[in-house]
């Protein structure tokens, strides 16, 4: 289950150690990403992609804006 | 699992630092803009603020940009209110915005606030190195892509003319295709090395399509 948040509770995630995945295109990922991002594309999530993550930390994803 | 729903426009609206080949961007070039409060009068405004010849930034409370104190106004009379005196509604960008596209600007200086209007700093867009100038005279031509694209058309049909006429009716295998299309752009004047590396793009452009 995912849970919604907002930037600041994401900074302070991401300040903690969280792992964090961007789903969106190579080329936008390239362009720009949140410090430490790794890409998963949304089409690509999938268990074996999820086997990448550290199950013991929390994981922030994030796509492009709320469309 | 968390879904940060307003995702990489938003973190990169507030001027939060980011990866990868873009950029920089204005949020990472700000400077401290002076500011006020459009209740203070000119002269409280002159006296925080100096002798700065440069706007200030009329903010509410919360950092909200409200409008902007001219030079000119902020050497007029000193009982004048901040907001009788203030232009309103000032231009801004957006932290996420590339400084290269600052460069150009007829601005002196340039607002940098987040998504919601609230005030972050200022890009003194003389300050900007644009680099030395790009000596375009050096690149010798521009790339012609359409004149490079007809050419292979050419070259292709070229090709499997050849093929028709030397197996006539039966179809060559990928090997022996292969190996004429690279006799063909060799003849036509590529390196071998480049002959190779169509052949290899070719092969990758097929495997993605």
């Amino acid at each position: 289950m995912f849970q919604s948040i907002g930037r600041e509770q994401a900074r302070k995630l991401l300040d903690g150690g969280a792992q964090v995945v961007e789903v969106l295109e190579e080329n936008q990922y390239r362009q720009a990403h949140l410090p430490g991002a790794i890409h998963i594309p949304a089409w690509e999530l999938s268990r074996a992609r999820a086997g990448e993550l550290d199950s013991s930390r929390p994981v922030v994803v994030y796509c492009f804006d709320t469309a | 699992m968390y879904d940060y729903v307003d995702g990489k426009s938003d973190w990169m609206a507030y001027g939060l630092p980011v990866e990868g080949q873009s950029g920089p961007f204005a949020g990472g070039v700000v400077t401290a803009a002076a500011t006020c409060r459009v209740e203070e009068t000119v002269a409280q405004v002159r006296a925080t603020v100096g002798a700065t010849r440069d706007a200030v930034v009329v903010v509410d409370a919360t950092g909200l940009v409200l409008g902007l104190l001219s030079p000119e106004a902020l050497a007029g009379p000193g009982e004048d209110q901040v907001l009788d005196v203030m232009a309103v509604v000032p231009s801004t960008v957006r932290p996420s915005v590339e400084v290269s596209s600052l460069v150009s600007s007829e601005a002196e200086r340039v607002l940098v606030t987040s998504s919601d209007g609230r005030l972050i700093g200022q890009v003194v867009t003389a300050d900007l190195s644009s680099g030395p100038p790009h000596d375009h005279a050096a690149e010798g031509p521009p790339h012609d892509h359409a004149a490079e694209d007809a050419q292979m058309d050419a070259l292709f049909e070229e090709t499997m003319s050849i093929v028709r006429e030397r197996f006539g009716d039966s179809d060559p295998s990928p090997e022996e295709l292969r190996a004429l299309l690279r006799e063909r752009l060799i003849a036509a004047g590529r390196t071998p090395e480049q002959a190779d590396q169509f052949l290899t793009e070719m092969d990758d452009d097929e495997e993605s399509s």
